[in-house]
């Protein structure tokens, strides 16, 4: 045991212990990723839902509607309802981050992690980047799915706009699945709160129906609903590229930062409580 | 010489208590000792363990460690302390060995450098076997072995210790006091040990702090606390059950501080006054088994006579 605890001492020399907030940030990110990717029926429960939306879509549905018009623009079906999709997806796997921060508290670990040398600013930004990196990996999944099913194409413009509009919606969806988390605080009510919340703004939002066809109440509800913005922005960028999607992007961006300032807050108050 | 902890007026509230888990505690712990918290249930142990550790930030007063304030220098501060909390808290769904690789990303060690060493502990607990399995199934004792390894992954300069003997066999607590023990011989490492055991805390430290409703009630050596508020008992063993009524007759109530079928416990400042009838009575008695015996105050004693005395006068 001696040994050890010599060992210990040129183990832990000062070359070897790094202080800083990069190190707790990226660690952070390492523990995140590692519970997210470990869990296995995490990312089954994320993956399943948008397979079955996309086989219901490609078979019945599809059949169906045909084309549609999109802002004076006909356009098939599968490229309108693909970012309705990915969004889908996006919301799914938010909701999972946001347990996780349940799942610190409960078990103990928020404390552990608090005994570290850990700052706020870099817990906050390491969460963020790891849940908003695995939102954005499941979206992308979603996307590549959707694009095998239907044949989609399109311009490289278009591609590149869709992922800038898939990583900032990844970014202000999961901060807002993680605001809602820093604010309830019995992890029944959360609970019943996203799995009330996510069908229903999916739903009140232009998803899988363009907006003039919805109904007087829904048209006006999806003009506050935030996932409104977030299905524009990918259906923008994939329909009509950069140009058209860059406000969304913005207004989503700015959403984004609001958000995390607020859960930052939340989150100082809750530690005063552990 | 800067203590290793300072505490001054520490105080810490949280919303809807009627009364501050820590309440205006003041205390200094200097480098290289060994200092038991004592206290019972509720008493803010824990709560004080998280205010020293940087967990929580304090209501008011302030508390330093190693010079700096473990909230606002958190970075510095923290890189030498370790703590083993008491609710055991691991990531369940993760193998025990991420659980060990993530403490050491939190610390800035490389997993390269430190595998060895984590291998050998894991070795020296009798974790190696379970090292790739799951946390969640691990047993209590297990899990509180994997804190340690977590723990130890630097020599820290400032150990705490929240109850690490709960879910600990009799083998695991002794291990763990032997390397606790060499921590502070070899390292100089300062040591804030809570324990329900209390013979554990008499073992090994060098100073006790007994809190109560938050507050610091004392703050000595355990010999003095003994010295102080520790009674020598005198257990007589009768068994038969007419020499036990006689000697209930022969000696004030209030001195009998338990009695079973075959034992009578004596203690209390009158009970030397009746020390020369119960030798006389025992010797009388002896042929039909009698026996005396004199049991020299433990710590237990003392704190258990301390803290009735500190309920009785809260209320």
């Amino acid at each position: 045991m001696t040994g050890i605890l010599t060992r210990a001492t040129s183990v832990a020399g000062p070359r070897e212990l790094r202080p800083s907030r990069q190190n707790a940030m990226r660690a952070v990110i390492y523990r995140e990723l590692l519970l997210l990717t470990r869990n296995r029926t995490n990312l089954l429960l994320a993956i399943l839902p948008t397979t079955i939306y996309l086989l219901l879509f490609s078979t019945s549905l599809n059949g169906l509607v045909g084309q549609i018009r999109y802002h004076g623009v006909l356009v098939g079906y599968p490229e309108f309802t693909i970012p309705a999709i990915m969004l889908s997806s996006m919301l799914a796997a938010s909701t999972t981050t946001g347990t996780s921060l349940f799942q610190e508290e409960t078990g103990g670990m928020a404390v552990e992690l608090w005994s570290y040398p850990l700052s706020r600013p870099a817990y906050i930004s390491g969460k963020i980047i790891a849940t908003t990196a695995l939102v954005v990996v499941q979206s992308v999944a979603a996307l590549l799915l959707g694009v095998l099913v239907f044949h989609v194409g399109w311009p490289a413009s278009h591609w590149v706009a869709l992922a800038l509009g898939t990583m900032v919606a990844s970014l202000a969806f999961n901060a807002f699945f993680l605001m809602l988390a820093s604010f309830v605080h019995d992890f029944q009510r959360f609970m019943v709160l996203i799995n009330v919340i996510g069908p229903l703004l999916l739903f009140s939002s232009p998803s899988f129906y363009p907006v003039d066809r919805m109904p007087p109440a829904l048209r006006l509800l999806s003009v506050l609903n935030p996932v409104t913005y977030g299905i524009e922005c990918l259906r923008e960028g994939a329909i009509f590229g950069f140009r058209a999607m860059w406000p969304f992007a913005a207004g989503l961006a700015v959403a984004a930062v609001a958000l995390a300032a607020l859960i930052a807050g939340v989150l100082a108050r809750r530690l005063r409580e552990l | 010489m800067t203590a290793v902890v300072a505490a001054r007026s520490l105080t810490k509230s949280y919303k809807g208590m009627d009364r501050p888990a820590v309440d205006a505690v003041t205390f200094d712990i200097g480098a290289g000792v060994v200092v038991g918290l004592l206290g019972p249930n509720g008493a803010g142990k824990t709560t004080l363990v998280k205010l020293t550790c940087g967990v929580t930030m304090p209501t008011s007063g302030e508390v330093r460690v190693l010079g700096g304030d473990p909230v606002a220098d958190a970075a510095t501060v923290k890189q030498r302390v370790a703590v083993v909390h008491q609710l055991m808290p691991v990531d369940n769904m993760l193998p025990a060995v991420d659980n060990v690789k993530i403490a050491a990303a939190f610390r800035g060690l490389r997993w390269r450098a430190v595998h060895p060493r984590v291998d050998e502990m894991a070795a020296t607990f009798g974790l190696t076997g379970v090292m790739g399995k799951l946390a969640f199934t691990l047993s209590g004792g297990q899990r509180r072995r994997l804190q340690l390894i977590r723990a130890l992954l630097v020599v820290p300069r400032l150990l705490m210790l929240d109850e690490p003997s709960a879910g600990l066999d009799v083998q695991g607590r002794r291990q763990m006091w032997d390397v606790i023990g060499k921590l502070n011989s070899e390292h100089g490492t300062t040591i804030i040990w809570t324990s329900h055991y209390i013979e554990e805390i008499e073992r090994n430290c060098s100073r006790v702090l007994v809190v109560g409703g938050g507050s610091l009630i004392r703050d000595e050596p355990p010999a003095v606390l003994v010295r102080e508020f520790g009674e020598r008992t005198i257990r007589v063993r009768l068994p038969e059950a007419a020499d036990r009524a006689r000697l209930l007759a022969l000696i004030p109530a209030e001195c009998v501080t338990a009695s079973t079928e075959h034992e009578v416990d004596i203690a209390g400042p009158d009970a030397s006054r009746h020390l020369a009838a119960v030798v006389e009575l025992v010797r009388d008695a002896a042929g039909r088994g009698a026996t005396i015996e004199f049991r020299a105050p433990s710590l237990e004693d003392a704190y258990v006579a301390l803290v009735a005395r500190q309920q009785e006068l809260t209320r």
